[in-house]
């Protein structure tokens, strides 16, 4: 969720200068993202996930 | 991939989110249903934050024929971020996500990668489903990952790469796992340079870092091969026949019957048709369907269309005789580096351009760039061309480069010049 | 006063009736609400691809072996290009260059006499939707709707040789392959539904001519009857027009019931240019002979083997014994009785049969 939300920062701070995206889905996917950390906490193994949320 | 979120392309079908093709036609146009690499994806619980920007209908190499919007190459806003693939591409240079899809008929992936610095792999032709892929040219597309480094792309192409039921052109072969080919290991690969893509069309600047990137696998250990790719003059000339050919028939359905943009003034059917698609159509999409209708029509076809696809099986025949010689062929991505948006370049300029990348749609061989260098303060990017079904080699032969290298760390400053 | 010869061949097309459409999983049923048997694929929606139900292959191929076909064992499919309303993708998937049967034949009786018609050969494409108009015709309504229901149902196309002499004939041909298809179980051919339609290529010549005169293909036949009005009164108005120094236009032709005549709907030069190019979203059909073995061995008695089995085993007349077999329902059901009674039953059966068989076959 935290990934999603710094994703989103990100876009929403440069977007005006590259305009990259036609669409963005952020309700679904900040949804989705919070669906993923229920399983997370639940224990479910997601192995590349650990690369990513360092870079943010 | 689950919980990264990521970036789609907005000619790939996602159920409930407007898909455009970046076309008036499509403005407003919301799929009924999800395209098999977006069912998978969903499948690992992954993150869709958006629809990027392209090429109207991925026809064009700077994304500026897009209806909606101009894109801006991050590592310098005044110049395009290549096409067609420009917004997923940009989005990854940016910082904008962490994956990207986008798709490649004649470089659209690969060509956008090398302007942005970033990754892109166009995997062998039937290896990732076409179905929800807004098609273009059939016989050509292909849907492939866009990332910041190999490990990321290999990563999207497991999810991605796999037989599909709904795509009869997907093919049955077994996906390995991408990422256990990701060692450094290029001792005794054996690398063709083909000496077709290193003429005078290539820009001085480009070719000498490509030149440092060989001279760097020979340091690694690779071998370096010469190769003749002899039909390679043909390849440009050949696919602004098929594809748009093809084109022409699967942009067809565009007419505003069943869904997207209609005129609502017309009072006949043809005239409804006509209106709805020269209204909804940008130049280069009608430019295209005209040229494709021409070369179909009756006492055109033989000595076009037939014709351009027999010459297709002779380029896909240097490329089988280059393989007996080496383990894959590099060659730069694009001749140049990204240029200045609005350029006001000539269409046949821009599709002479695509002559490093369209080859390799043509023989369905699999293509990955990589960034290797600057020039005028622009990423320079490598393609590495492998044989049919093998991502493998050519994604561990990138990772060794790439882990030698620190290109793949250089973060675009988002200035202007 | 000269003597014109007549020369007609048809174009035939049967609905399969196959569980799913030709290239979605979609029902083939006929009569639902509209646009309820519809799926991205028969919608022509963007990104949707066709897939081949291998029923289709098998149907076409049985019809083939039934008509004695020479069946292809690489086929292919076609876009064949053009724009209507309805047709979703605006391009119909069909076979115009390697189909997969060529050069079949069906025997006929005219006169008492039997007369081999060939078969050029047959094909497998699509069905495209139906067209609702809110009056009578196009040009007398303000709005249409578009049902793609029938969108993607699988075809076949039976094309003939120009074999046939006189709309008697055609008829004949007609009945006989109707009944092959009803036999093989691959279409349920009711011309009233439109699960079997037919056009007709209509020509004259000078008797003894050695070259075949213009032709002009009639369209909206929707029962025998019509088939064998429009045949008579084209070649009558094609002499007429020969004879009064004018020349037979290559053409499209509509056959109008109420008015008992045929009109232009296109010229040549208007004709459509189809742009036929290979299918690049399908693989070539290939066929070994395990599979042609099976399906041959799959298929039933005939209509001709099962008239030589009556007439030798029952001793029927010519006449009777075709017109037994001539519907497979009726077949079926008279062929209990036939099979355990003696002679003068047999005839006796045979004769309300046939009476009933007249009744139903005008209608």
């Amino acid at each position: 969720m935290e990934l999603t939300n710094n994703v989103y920062d990100r876009i929403a701070a440069v977007e005006d200068k590259v305009k990259a995206y036609i669409t963005w889905d952020k309700e679904n996917a900040l949804a989705q993202a919070a669906k993923v950390d229920e399983k997370i906490a639940k224990g479910e193994d997601y192995k590349a996930f650990g690369r990513h949320s360092r870079r943010y | 991939m689950a919980g990264i979120p990521g970036a789609i392309k907005d000619n790939i079908s996602t159920k409930g989110l407007k898909t455009t093709c970046a076309s008036h036609m499509l403005e407003n146009f919301i799929p009924i249903y999800d395209a098999h690499v977006i069912e998978n994806l969903r499948k690992d619980d992954t993150i869709f934050l958006g629809k990027t920007n392209m090429d109207e209908f991925a026809m064009g190499s700077t994304t500026e024929t897009s209806y909606m919007q101009v894109t801006h190459n991050p590592w310098n806003l005044d110049r395009v971020p290549g096409g067609s693939s420009g917004g997923s591409a940009a989005a990854i240079a940016a910082g904008e996500t962490i994956w990207a899809l986008g798709s490649d008929t004649g470089g659209s992936i690969r060509q956008p990668a090398s302007f942005n610095g970033c990754v892109g792999i166009k995997p062998t032709y039937g290896r990732v489903s076409r179905y929800g892929c807004v098609a273009f040219a059939s016989s050509l597309d292909q849907i492939g990952p866009i990332t910041r480094d190999v490990t990321d792309a290999a990563l999207v192409l497991n999810t991605i790469c796999g037989l599909d039921a709904h795509d009869s052109t997907s093919l049955p072969a077994q996906v390995p796992d991408f990422t256990k080919a990701l060692h450094q290991d290029v001792k005794g690969l054996r690398i063709g340079i083909p000496k077709e893509y290193y003429g005078d069309g290539i820009d001085a600047k480009v070719k000498e870092q490509i030149h440092l990137a060989v001279e760097k696998y020979r340091e690694l250990g690779a071998e370096i091969v010469d190769i003749f790719l002899p039909h390679t003059e043909y390849a440009v000339i050949t696919y602004y026949i098929i594809a748009p050919a093809e084109a022409s028939a699967n942009l067809a359905r565009f007419d505003g019957v069943r869904y997207g943009y209609r005129n609502k003034q017309a009072t006949s059917a043809p005239e409804m048709t006509t209106a709805s698609r020269t209204e909804g159509f940008g130049a280069e999409v009608r430019r295209r369907i005209m040229l494709g209708t021409y070369v179909l029509s009756s006492g055109y076809y033989d000595a076009y269309y037939n014709k351009a696809m027999q010459i297709r099986t002779l380029i896909r025949n240097d490329f089988t005789e280059a393989f007996k010689k080496c383990d894959v062929l590099l060659t730069p991505t694009s001749p140049v580096v990204a240029y200045p948006v609005d350029g006001k370049m000539d269409p046949l300029t821009i599709y002479m351009l695509d002559v490093t990348t369209i080859p390799v749609n043509m023989a369905g061989l699999p293509g990955i760039s990589i960034p290797c260098g600057f020039a005028d303060g622009m990423p320079v990017g490598m393609q590495l061309i492998g044989k049919v079904l093998d991502e493998e080699t050519i994604l561990r032969a990138a990772y060794t480069f790439e882990q030698a290298t620190e290109f793949h760390k250089q973060v675009a400053p988002l200035g202007g010049k | 006063m000269t003597e014109y010869t007549t020369v007609v061949g048809l174009e035939v097309h049967a609905e399969l009736k196959t569980k799913s459409k030709a290239f979605c999983s979609c029902s083939t049923a006929f009569g639902s609400e509209p646009n309820t048997h519809v799926c991205p694929v028969c919608l022509g929606m963007p990104g949707a691809l066709p897939v081949m139900n291998k029923e289709v292959v098998e149907f076409a191929l049985r019809f083939g072996l039934a008509v004695n076909c020479d069946i292809q064992k690489y086929s292919k499919y076609d876009r064949k290009n053009y724009f209507y309303p309805d047709l979703s993708k605006n391009y119909q998937i069909s076979q115009l260059y390697q189909p997969i049967c060529l050069g079949g034949h069906l025997d006929i009786q005219i006169d008492g006499k039997p007369k081999r018609i060939g078969i050029t050969r047959i094909h497998m494409e699509e069905d495209a939707g139906k067209l609702v108009h809110s009056g009578a015709t196009i040009s007398t309504s303000d709005s249409s709707a578009v049902d793609y229901n029938r969108a993607g149902v699988p075809l076949i196309e039976i094309v003939s040789e120009p074999d046939m002499r006189s709309a008697k004939e055609a008829r004949a041909y007609l009945e006989k392959l109707k009944s092959y298809l009803e036999y093989t179980d691959v279409c349920d051919c009711k011309m009233q539904e439109g699960s079997l339609r037919c056009d007709a290529n209509i020509s004259v010549m000078p008797e003894g001519a050695k070259e075949f005169g213009t032709r002009a293909e009639i369209k909206n036949l929707n029962s025998f009857r019509a088939l064998e009005r429009a045949i008579d009164y084209e070649v009558q108005r094609q002499i007429e027009l020969i004879e009064d120094g004018g020349h037979v236009v290559q053409e499209t032709r509509t056959w109008d019931d109420a008015q008992g005549m045929t009109f232009s709907m296109r010229s040549k030069e208007e004709a459509h240019d189809y742009r036929y190019f290979p299918e690049p979203d399908l693989v070539p059909i290939i066929l070994d002979d395990a599979w042609i073995e099976r399906s041959r061995k799959s298929l039933p008695e005939l209509p001709d083997a099962r008239k030589a089995r009556l007439m030798q085993e029952k001793g029927l007349q010519d006449y009777d014994a075709e017109l037994i077999v001539s519907s497979k329902k009726m077949a079926n059901y008279l062929m209990k009785p036939l099979r355990n009674a003696p002679m003068l039953r047999v005839l006796l059966t045979g004769c309300w049969a046939m009476f009933l068989l007249t009744l139903i076959m005008r209608a």
